[in-house]
């Protein structure tokens, strides 16, 4: 059952975020709500007002142009992945969207809900244990249950972020664009928008009380990038990744131009991984290579009890995804 | 009195003329070559279209006028005592109707698992019952906890029983006791001598094997989860309680509620459960939820539906629970298995008792030196699930089976038949299992081999069960004077086929169609039921239809007979009208109808009770007193990520006569998904810091979903066994007992290194794989250290 809250139904933009600071302040955004409403059923959050996003017009809009694809935050998982210039062009993402949660989830759950959604932490979604997270002293996951959670930077607390649009936009170095006051936009890479602990324990990613994401912005893709997305998994109907991998490559013939690495289900963040980025730049992919990557890939893991064997698989994702953005496979 | 008869017994070319002695009342049996129209054909289930369009009306839908909702305040502790509980501030807010606290409903002072009840209020919405539960003032002491089996098992582990209760006790050998409770010194000390004895006696057998495999193997507590929670809908009539439930078992439910020694005492009761959501062993009883609602509506002089939510249908309403079992199996180059030490540990929540695992079973294993302890921890309690014991069991057994094969260098399935005197197994169902599932060509000749990192392989295991049903049903059989036909039993169908069945049989005996007859269940004011415990509901229900059917019949037959002035016995039913048994033509077609209109009275009308020898004996002796099985899963396992998929997996299966092919498949569909759930997914997940479950819920606590499903080849053989009039036997448990085992063998057969515990998950399979290369050492394991034995 839920704490009763007061919703606000903004038509624009502004007048969301001025309902933010406003009359509504306690609050949380409502996008498809997959999320939030299980939170709020569960007490996990219990925010005095929802502002929903649903009454604003066009935020739902996917805009194709030169410079790339512009998705409205509000715009359904379901439509980013039908959409045919996504499907053409950017396959790694609809093929992340397609294991996300199920058909049904994925037709209501919005992009900008995707990146925004809170952990699945079985600590932090129960209402009965106050982790750091939710302002108590203690991450349980340390010396708990943590078969799931993370192997880097986990010190502070050992969430996964949850996304697995997050890994594939980041390879794509996508842009945010977040709506602050007094009508302004700001845009910041993808990169910049997720937190580490260590930056606030009760948040993600760096949306303060009046800000709203509104939309993202892929760069334009060509025949030489090519990007994969993999992950492992327990179940494969419904379930969430224990370790992703996102490789996006640029050849220049037979060598690697640029190259972007990003890990997921394996940090509180999708993890930018720079300096195995650099082993590639300049060098053509063989075995050898990918093992020295693999190796770099793992050698900065801290460990839990219980997940060691993320290295393992993070090293075997790891290989398959260089080899197949390598060969150009969707 | 009982008559002699010769009828015809067993399967396909294995036929054979057998003289049972059956009761003067009865029929006998189904025959081969019987003409049967509506037994034995796939019809779709009667109540299919209900159920898919939500027409079907489960205690969760019912609704009637004022309707409170109630819910139950439970503690977060998982070991307390209660001081009080002070529900005086909940029934002051506005909506609330009627509350109660555990300690005065049920003298209940601890509370010795996360979750267990304190309180109860009934309110005008749910929002406001949920408001209360906040407003209730709770005094508790928390005490010190333990919530896994290695918690509880060292020494110096905080008790979890009361007063001199040990944490870990032996329940097998039982320990002799007097009636009154204490242990019987004398019997006891021949006990221990009787276990010392097989100890030494396998010690020595051991010695002189050829081959002694053996291992320690685990599986988790895996929760029910019924996809409808426990519940109930209470009304009362002055002090009649009417009840609408989610059980499978109306009539122990009307017990519970009119027993003068239950906390109801209603002076009757109509208990009814026309549809149910799923049970699988969990929903025996009316539960405390199902009391403290019909004491909350009598309290509050309305209707109170009180539902579980789904945290408390994880934690409070029972589970399978966990084993750590160690086996050490002796053999013989000829493949002859001479003996079995095994000892086990389970943990049955905070009693001992019910944690057993069938791992000395089905197969001839020699002497067998057993020995089992139950360890209590602070966790919600075990009960019985869908064949308890067997999946646990006979993981460990056919695992160890499947090594002690490749010791020795047998093919497991020719190991298997050495030691396998089932008839139906030995001579059909492994060869058919086999050749359904490429035995031969598939399974990998030497585990791991394969090109790239995904491996496949192939794995056996097999089951057996006992149910021919019993007595304590009774049929009623309405044939209407304008030609309607009802059907009336008051169990429930717990999602078998019952209704479905029971139709079929009725049907067939009056010459009807299905949709002719009109089938009532899940009553109490019907006759007497099964509950649906042990596979027994059909075989206990099916042969009294079918009896009550052939009366009303017969009864039918006579008042035609005396129209058309011929011999009634020379009369019978068929395909709606009335047929002479000779085949010689009547003067005219005479349907059913028309015969039912020549009635003096309103109706036939025959209530038969289940035939049955004597109250020992419910069955007939006849061809075999076991249905069986045999299962081959073929999986795929990546060596990257350690995900394992089940590709197919072929069940063989008899249960007797199949009444319905279709719905026999449906079952036996139902026990392997949940048995590959169980294998790859299901497991609780206790955090031992403050001792409550982690995953209390559908998407942490995981069950295989449509993308996990295997392609399930399901082979019927179809048996005559003369056990009861109708042969069937039951079928709901049996294909569990082999799945998860036969999935774990795949798995070793796939990559080459056996997986001991269960669920088969990424991370246990490249734990494994990685243990493997460092160690190069596959499928075998040390010899297993005991885990102490202090209760012994």
């Amino acid at each position: 059952m839920m704490k009763p809250f007061r919703m606000a139904l903004p038509t624009t933009v502004d007048a969301a975020v001025q309902a933010c600071t406003g009359s509504f302040a306690d609050q949380r955004l409502l996008a498809g709500g997959t999320d939030l409403l299980g939170s709020l059923k569960e007490r996990i959050e219990t925010p005095a007002a929802l502002i929903n996003l649903k009454s604003i017009p066009g935020l739902d809009r996917i805009d194709t142009g030169p410079e790339g694809l512009a998705i409205g935050a509000l715009a359904t998982l379901a439509s980013v992945a039908e959409h045919p210039e996504a499907r053409s062009r950017y396959p790694a993402l609809v093929d992340t969207i397609g294991k996300a949660a199920t058909p049904q989830l994925r037709n209501v759950g919005t992009l900008g809900g995707n990146l925004c959604q809170r952990p699945r932490c079985h600590y932090f979604r129960d209402e009965s244990y106050r982790c750091k997270k939710k302002g108590g002293t203690l991450c349980y996951a340390q010396q708990g249950e943590n078969e799931h959670h993370a192997i880097f930077e986990n010190g502070l607390c050992a969430i996964v972020h949850p996304s697995n649009c997050a890994p594939v936009l980041m390879a794509h170095d996508a842009t945010v664009e977040i709506a602050a006051p007094h009508g302004t936009l700001v845009r910041m890479p993808i990169e910049a928008f997720f937190t580490r602990p260590e930056q606030g324990l009760g948040r993600e990613n760096v949306l303060g009380p009046d800000r709203v994401l509104t939309r993202v912005l892929l760069p334009a893709a060509s025949a030489t990038r090519h990007c994969a997305y993999l992950e492992a998994r327990e179940k494969q109907s419904f379930d969430w990744a224990l370790c992703g991998v996102t490789v996006w490559l640029e050849r220049a013939g037979d060598r690697v131009r640029t190259a972007r690495i990003v890990l997921s289900a394996v940090a509180p963040r999708p993890l930018r991984r720079p300096d195995l980025e650099a082993r590639l730049a300049g060098r053509a992919l063989d075995e050898p290579l990918i093992e020295d990557v693999c190796n770099a890939a793992v050698a900065p893991a801290t460990p839990l009890a219980q997940n060691a064997y993320k290295r393992d698989m993070l090293r075997a994702l790891l290989a398959r995804a260089l080899r197949q953005a390598w060969e150009g496979k969707p | 009195m009982t008559q002699q008869i010769t009828i015809r017994v067993g399967f396909g070319e294995h036929l054979r003329d057998l003289i049972v002695h059956i009761p003067d009342d009865d029929i006998p049996p189904y025959q081969p070559g019987d003409d049967l129209r509506v037994v034995g054909h796939s019809e779709p289930r009667v109540d299919a279209v209900a159920k898919v369009t939500g027409r079907a009306r489960y205690t969760y839908d019912q609704s009637p006028p004022g309707l409170l909702y109630g819910r139950i305040l439970r503690c977060p502790h998982p070991n307390a005592e209660v001081r009080g509980v002070d529900v005086s501030a909940a029934l002051a807010l506005p909506g609330v109707k009627a509350a109660l606290t555990f300690p005065e409903a049920f003298g209940q002072r601890a509370v010795r698992f996360a979750w267990d009840g304190l309180a109860a209020v009934a309110a005008e919405t749910e929002q406001q019952a949920e408001d209360a539960l906040r407003a209730i003032r709770v005094d508790l002491v928390p005490l010190p906890f333990c919530v896994t089996r290695e918690d509880s098992m060292r020494p110096d582990a905080p008790r979890v029983g009361r007063g001199e209760q040990a944490n870990v006790g032996r329940t097998y050998p039982p320990v002799p006791r007097q009636r009154e409770g204490s242990v019987d010194a004398e019997r006891a000390r021949e006990v221990e001598a009787r276990m010392q004895a097989e100890e030494a006696e396998v010690t020595r057998l051991l010695a002189a094997c050829e081959a002694v495999v053996g291992g320690q193997f685990t599986t988790p507590v895996q929760t029910h989860s019924s996809l409808e929670t426990h519940g109930v809908v209470c009304h009362w009539e002055g002090d009649r309680l009417n009840c609408h439930i989610s059980t499978q078992g109306t009539f122990g439910v009307l017990r519970e509620m009119t027993s003068p020694r239950g906390a109801v005492q209603a002076a009757s009761a109509r208990i009814r459960s026309e549809f149910m959501g799923g049970g699988f062993g969990s929903k025996f009883s009316a539960g405390r939820e199902g009391v403290v609602g019909a004491l909350l509506a009598r309290q509050a002089g309305r209707p109170v539906k009180l539902m579980l939510d789904r945290r408390e249908e994880h934690t409070s309403t029972g589970n399978r629970p966990d084993s750590l079992q160690q086996l050490t199996l002796g053999v013989m180059q000829d493949g002859s298995i001479r003996c079995l030490r095994v000892r086990g540990w389970g943990t049955p929540g905070t009693g001992l008792e019910g944690a057993g695992a069938h791992n000395d079973a089905i197969y001839e294993l020699g002497t067998i030196d057993k020995v089992e302890y139950g360890v209590r921890t602070n966790c919600g309690d075990a009960r019985a699930m869908r064949a308890p014991g067997w999946p646990q069991g006979m993981f460990a057994l056919e695992s160890v089976l499947d090594m002690a094969a490749a010791a020795i260098g047998m093919d497991p399935i020719e190991f298997r038949k050495k030691n396998d005197r089932h008839p139906i197994r030995t001579q059909a169902g492994y060869d058919l299992a086999a050749r359904r599932a490429h035995w031969a060509e598939r399974r990998n000749v030497t585990p791991g081999a394969g090109v790239g990192p995904v491996k496949r392989g192939l794995g056996v295991a097999v089951n057996q069960w006992y149910a021919a049903g019993g007595g304590g049903a009774s049929v009623l059989v309405r044939v209407h004077r304008n030609g309607t036909v009802e059907v009336r039993n008051g169990a429930q169908d717990i999602g078998t086929g019952t209704r479905t069945i029971l139709g079929q049989v009725a049907a067939e005996e009056l010459g009807l169609r299905l949709d002719q007859v009109q089938i009532a269940l899940g009553d109490t004011e019907d006759p007497r039921g099964p509950t649906s415990g042990g596979s027994v509901t059909a075989p206990t229900i099916m042969p009294a239809a079918r009896l009550a059917a052939h009366r009303a019949k017969r009864a039918l037959l006579v008042v035609a007979a005396e129209r058309l002035g011929v011999d009634a016995e020379a009369l019978d039913l068929k395909d709606g009208h009335v047929v002479r048994k000779d085949g010689t033509a009547l003067d005219r077609a005479l349907p059913f109808a028309e015969v039912c209109a020549w009635l003096d009275e309103d109706a036939i009308e025959v209530l038969a009770d289940r035939p049955t020898v004597d109250r020992r004996r419910p069955n007939y002796e006849g061809y075999c007193d076991t249905n069986s099985g045999v299962q081959i899963a073929e999986v795929e396992v990546d060596t990257g990520t350690g995900e394992v998929r089940v590709t197919r997996v072929v069940a063989v299966q008899d249960c007797g006569k199949i009444l319905n092919p279709r719905l026999a498949e449906s079952q036996v569909i139902g026990g392997v998904i949940q048995g590959v759930s169980y294998a790859l997914f299901e497991r609780r997940i206790m955090d031992r810091q403050e001792g409550r479950m982690l995953n209390a819920d559908l998407e942490g606590y995981k069950v295989l979903g449509p993308l996990d499903c295997p392609e399930i080849d399901v082979a019927l053989i179809d048996v005559y066994n003369g056990r009861n009039n109708t042969g069937v036997m039951g079928l709901g448990e049996p294909p569990i007992v082999s799945t998860a085992a036969a999935v774990a063998n795949a798995v070793a057969n796939a990559i080459g290194v056996r997986i001991h515990d269960l669920p088969i998950t990424p991370r246990r399979v490249l734990e494994a794989l990685a243990h493997a290369r460092a160690s190069a050492a596959p499928d075998t394991t040390p010899a297993p250290t005991a885990p102490g034995e202090e209760g012994r």
